[in-house]
């Protein structure tokens, strides 16, 4: 056994104390981490088998024609061996009861094995796998939409008649996964075995029916790269190619932000995980410096001296992360368990091979890099300081100082870039703390400048307090800038989860989300409309008029000058970009906001419009509409509506909550400018039970035969289901987080009291009462901890708009309670645990206190 | 920032339209010497302005291509080009076409539309009646109160048959098209029996999505208007 290996376990035995407490301090911190990665991991599964089960396949190729067997050739062949194929066929038709009661409806043609994801759920059979169901592929059976028992008057066992077939109703489909590519489907469905789909002769020449192959590839590969690769091989513009990640996109954005906000947590805990452990070994080394100081100028080298400590912290991180893993694998189930309930799905959290992975290495080598500065105080060791009257040897800096911090900035860095999934979240948040910390460390400087100054003639305890955190500025700093970043950190999250928690409308009570879209709603209907459905005891919501524009000009340009064609265009991003232009658009007209709209940059339109003006209308655009035109405040556009050219000017950009299902507009008038003009009306209904819903459009389709109604409950279902996935992570990962920060703020200002023992202990010498140090340890920590959470949680505040803008599409939400909250916490907590800490040294006879040092 | 509208095509918001209406909508490439009755109305080259206004949905708006491959462009052209010499008048097609829209849009539109005294009117609706399942009896009472609106403003008429997918069912295609044949006898309108003659399932003439035409698509329209229009206008 080496000098060094066993001077670093004589260290261990020796400082039992600070390795308990700095083991403890990282286990906490890992167990934060692994938990936090662990439901990464997790969530990342539970996000990708939704969006798997949106598509019911890992990769679908959708056309309305059959492929050729050219295309068949070239797209199979990107497929891997193994890869399952089935096929589907999907189309609008119009199907007759076994009364002639007749209703447009999808219907669904599945081979045998449909979906590969998800299941059906029956109402006679319940839950059904693709491959449990093989009646429906045996005989001329047909599974319904429950609604279309009344609307087509066949119960189940009855006939209906699809084209030139008749298919016994079997059973009724209360839930369904797979091909969905819409957020709202026109028609109920029904599915048939495509063994009978000839019989029914509906697909001649002319036909609009979509061609689907579904594909279940081997695990390990790639739907998204395959895709492309598929993509490539076929030119035609009619054969789409969809992987699961793309047919997911409808709830795109909020994956994404699901996955970016998971991926900072993550790296949050990472971050607090280290800030403590880094703090403990600064304060420790500091203490140990003397020590060494000794051993070398007794002929230790200090490279021994080093060793010594390099090989402690590597064994403290190993005896860290140990319990971390134990602890984390019993408590990860119990976790899965108690948040069973909040969650709309059972969730499976383990930690994965990577996540053990991260844990030692940060466990070991974050805690190496963390030291390097404290090392590099013995690597400059002199003796010769130890004849020095109070001299910290080593401890004073050069210009190459900075040097010492760069291989923990820049394995920070690296773990940011390999814990997070994106490249500019990860630069963001590296750039953000480091800009942070800076500001912390200038701001703590020149506090520490001003309180040497400021309280000269306060009272004694006051005086006493300032005094001790400018005599000591190392200490107060590192305290200051620990305590600082914790704050920041640990506000960061909940205010992101507050903000999102606003984008994706998680207060709106479910209830009243919409349950039926009517549309195409006639402008001399609307009266009696409103009241049949006031009768019925059904309110309509959200009546708003719908108005059809053509662009001709955009900033003076006339618009197919302005957008291009698609060819131009080098990449797919900016061939969507430029098909989000259309030149014949929704609008509408108020001049007030939704609970789902927000006003980004510029103002209200005007609620009304001078007749006699020659000033153009005001309109609102949609920010990402706006983006997609390159339009800015004051730009204008020339619109005609029904025949009639409208110059409009952009007076503000609004962000609209698309999951609010409320109806919105890309561009909404004024006022006073299109009353006249031609338009329909759309509104909603919600608060439906199922039976409710299929009486009101029964009503509503014999009433109104000319208003088509949407049923936005059942398709919107996945998309609220991610939602409330999303929600309740975002709650349990906020929760974990303020728990891992507040572990660490207490090793900070324990730490800090720790190291005031001896000046204590010196005032309790000259006399000073047990009142008076204790006032005096309240005011230094208060102090500490309010000039650190005021800080810390505006620098919280302004990190996490940079992150809105950037990242989360501007979506953010000032919560104010939320720092004040923390910061009362922050400085509760640092005064309550100085007090702990100290209490026993106060109580301590001075003598006893001598003895000790 | 330039205004980009010429000075004669000041731009009115609609509540004005009682006043304005008629200035406004005569406006296009040619100017506009009186706004009252059509025969009076002469373009620059001093020959007498003929509007045609053309009632329809996505096919007629043009969705997919550019406003000048869309059919009433092609054949606005098309009808200055060839027939414009021997009837000695100048056409104009104004675009009525909105997209998804249904029948009963029309109604709510046919109104606002004939305040512009159209010289001659083409419905061309139906498409997303049938592509909805809307009952075909509302959809037959709409058209008719097209036709009958046109008529009381004296208005002539050309309906546009269409035809819907065969995958929404052999007796909802027939009633479907029987729908136009009946309303043009009833109202002894002249008919095109189907506006996506030859287009219509043809993959060549269609975008990818096999509703749409693409521009050659469009060129076919535009050749099958033509004809029926030069039929019934002379």
């Amino acid at each position: 056994m080496s000098f060094a290996f066993r001077n670093a376990w004589r260290e261990i035995r020796n400082s039992r104390s600070f390795c308990l407490f700095y083991v403890v301090n990282l286990a906490f911190g890992l167990v934060g981490f692994l938990t936090v990665d662990s439901f990464k991991h997790s969530l990342d599964e539970k996000v990708r088998a939704e969006s798997k089960m949106m598509l019911g396949a890992d990769l679908a190729i959708r056309a309305r024609r059959d492929l050729t067997p050219e295309e068949k050739k070239q797209a199979f062949g990107q497929l891997p061996e193994g890869t399952e194929k089935i096929e589907v066929t999907d189309f609008f038709s119009m199907v007759a009861g076994p009364g002639g009661r007749s209703r447009l409806v999808k219907i669904v043609a599945m081979d045998e094995g449909f979906p590969f994801y998800g299941s059906f759920k029956l109402k006679l059979e319940g839950a059904v796998q693709g491959s449990d169901k093989k009646l429906l592929h045996e005989r001329k059976f047909a599974w319904i939409y429950p609604e279309l028992e009344s609307q087509l008057e066949a119960g189940l066992g009855d006939e209906i008649t699809i084209g030139e077939s008749t298919f016994r109703v079997s059973d009724l489909i209360t839930k369904d996964n797979g091909l969905q590519f819409q957020s709202a489907e026109l028609a109920p469905k029904v599915f048939i075995g495509k063994a009978f789909l000839k019989e029914t002769n509906l697909l001649l020449l002319g036909n609009t029916a979509f061609r689907n192959h579904l594909f279940k590839l081997p695990p390990g590969n790639d739907p998204a790269q395959i895709e492309q690769a598929i993509d490539q091989a076929i030119s035609s513009p009619e054969v789409r190619v969809y992987s699961h990640q793309k047919a997911g996109e409808r709830a795109g954005r909020l994956l994404q932000y699901l996955g970016d906000f998971l991926s900072l947590v993550s790296l949050v805990a990472l971050f607090l995980a280290t800030l403590g452990s880094g703090y403990l070994f600064h304060s420790f080394l500091t203490k140990r410096t003397l020590d060494v100081a000794i051993l070398v100028s007794l002929g230790a080298t200090r490279r021994k001296a080093i060793s010594t400590y390099l090989i402690q912290l590597g064994l403290l991180g190993l005896i860290a992360a140990i319990p971390s893993l134990v602890a984390a694998f019993f408590f990860l189930p119990l976790l899965s368990a108690a948040i069973s309930g909040i969650a709309s799905d059972e969730i499976e959290v383990f930690i994965s091979p990577q996540s053990i992975f991260m844990a030692f290495l940060v466990a070991v080598f974050a805690g190496w890099t963390i030291a390097l500065p404290c090392l590099r105080k013995l690597a400059r060791l002199n003796p010769i300081a130890l004849f020095q009257e109070a001299a910290q040897p080593g401890s004073q800096g050069t210009r190459w100082t900075f040097l010492f911090f760069l291989p923990g900035i820049v394995g920070f860095w690296g773990l940011t870039v390999l814990q997070s999934d994106s490249w500019k979240l990860a630069n963001l948040f590296f750039v953000a703390l480091l800009v942070s910390a800076v500001i912390l460390y200038l701001l703590g400087m020149l506090g520490l400048m001003i309180l040497k100054r400021a309280f000269g003639k306060s009272n004694l305890a006051l005086r006493f307090a300032s005094r001790s955190l400018a005599r000591n500025p190392s200490s107060s700093i590192t305290g200051f800038l620990a305590l600082g970043v914790g704050v920041l950190l640990l506000s960061l999250i909940p205010q992101f989860q507050y903000s999102l928690e606003n984008e994706i409308g998680i207060n709106q009570p479910e209830s009243k989300l919409p349950k039926l879209f009517l549309f195409n709603i006639q402008e001399n209907d609307v009266e009696s409309l409103v009241q049949v459905l006031a009768s019925e005891n059904k309110p309509l919501q959200n009546l708003t008029p719908w108005v059809r524009g053509k662009l001709l000009s955009v900033k003076g340009r006339k618009y197919e000058d302005y957008v291009g064609k698609d060819e131009e265009f080098a990449n797919s991003d900016d061939q969507r970009r430029n098909r989000f232009r259309r030149r014949g658009f929704n609008l509408s007209y108020r001049d007030r906001l939704l609970e789902s709209e927000e006003i980004l940059d510029g103002r209200m339109v005007a609620s009304s419009y001078d007749s006699n003006s020659t000033r153009p209308a005001e309109i609102s655009v949609e920010q990402k509409y706006a983006e997609s035109l390159d339009l800015e405040l004051g730009d204008q556009l020339e619109i005609e509506v029904g025949g009639v050219p409208i110059l409009t000017e952009v007076v503000n950009l609004r962000r609209v909550r698309w999951t609010s299902f409320q109806p919105n507009f890309f561009v909404q008038m004024q006022p006073g400018v299109l009353e006249m003009a031609p338009k329909t009306f759309i509104g909603t209904l919600s608060d439906l039970t199922q039976k409710e819903k299929e009486e009101v459009q029964d009503l509503l389709v014999g009433k109104f035969p000319s208003m088509s109604i949407l049923d936005v409950e059942r398709t919107g279902q996945g998309i609220l289901s991610v939602v409330k996935q999303m929600t309740w992570a975002l709650q349990v990962m906020a929760a974990l987080s303020i728990f891992a920060g507040l572990i660490i703020l207490f090793c900070v200002s324990r730490e800090k009291a720790y190291k005031q023992r001896q000046e204590l202990n010196l005032q309790k010498v000259l006399g000073a009462s047990f009142n008076h140090l204790r006032n005096q340890v309240r005011l230094e920590f208060g102090m500490l901890g309010l000039a650190a959470s005021i800080v810390g949680a505006s620098l919280s505040t302004l990190v996490s708009y940079v992150f809105s803008e950037i990242i989360f599409d501007r979506v953010w939400s000032f919560y104010w309670p939320l720092p004040v909250g923390i910061s009362l916490i922050v400085v509760t907590l640092s005064i309550l645990t100085a007090e702990i800490a100290t209490r026993k040294t106060l109580r301590l006879k001075p003598s006893i206190l001598l003895q000790e040092s | 920032m330039t205004n980009p509208t010429p000075p004669n095509r000041r731009k009115t918001p609609l509540l004005s339209l009682g006043v304005s209406f008629l200035l406004l909508f005569a406006c296009g490439e040619s100017k506009p010497t009186e706004t009252n009755g059509r025969n009076a109305r002469q373009t620059e080259n001093q020959l007498p302005l003929f509007r045609i206004l053309i009632l329809g949905d996505s096919l007629t708006e043009g969705y997919g291509v550019s406003e000048s491959e869309a059919y009433p462009s092609l054949l606005e052209k098309k009808l200055n080009k060839e027939l414009s010499p021997k009837t000695k008048v100048h056409y104009k097609i104004v675009n009525g076409g909105i997209s998804g829209a249904t029948t009963s849009g029309g109604v709510s539109r046919i109104e606002w539309f004939l305040q512009s005294k159209p010289d001659y009117l083409l419905v061309a609706l139906g498409g997303n009646d049938g592509l909805r399942g809307i009952s075909l009896d509302e959809m037959k009472k709409n058209i008719d109160r097209i036709l009958q609106a046109a008529k009381e403003n004296d208005i002539p008429v050309m309906l546009a048959g269409m035809k819907i997918p065969p995958n929404y069912g052999p007796e909802y295609s027939l009633a479907f098209t029987q729908v136009f044949e009946k309303l043009a006898h009833v109202h002894e309108v002249p008919l095109i029996p189907f506006l996506l003659e030859g287009v219509g399932g043809n993959p060549k003439l269609n975008l990818p999505d096999r509703i749409h035409p693409n521009p050659l698509g469009h060129q076919a329209i535009c050749q099958t208007v033509y004809k029926s229009l030069v039929a019934n206008l002379n």
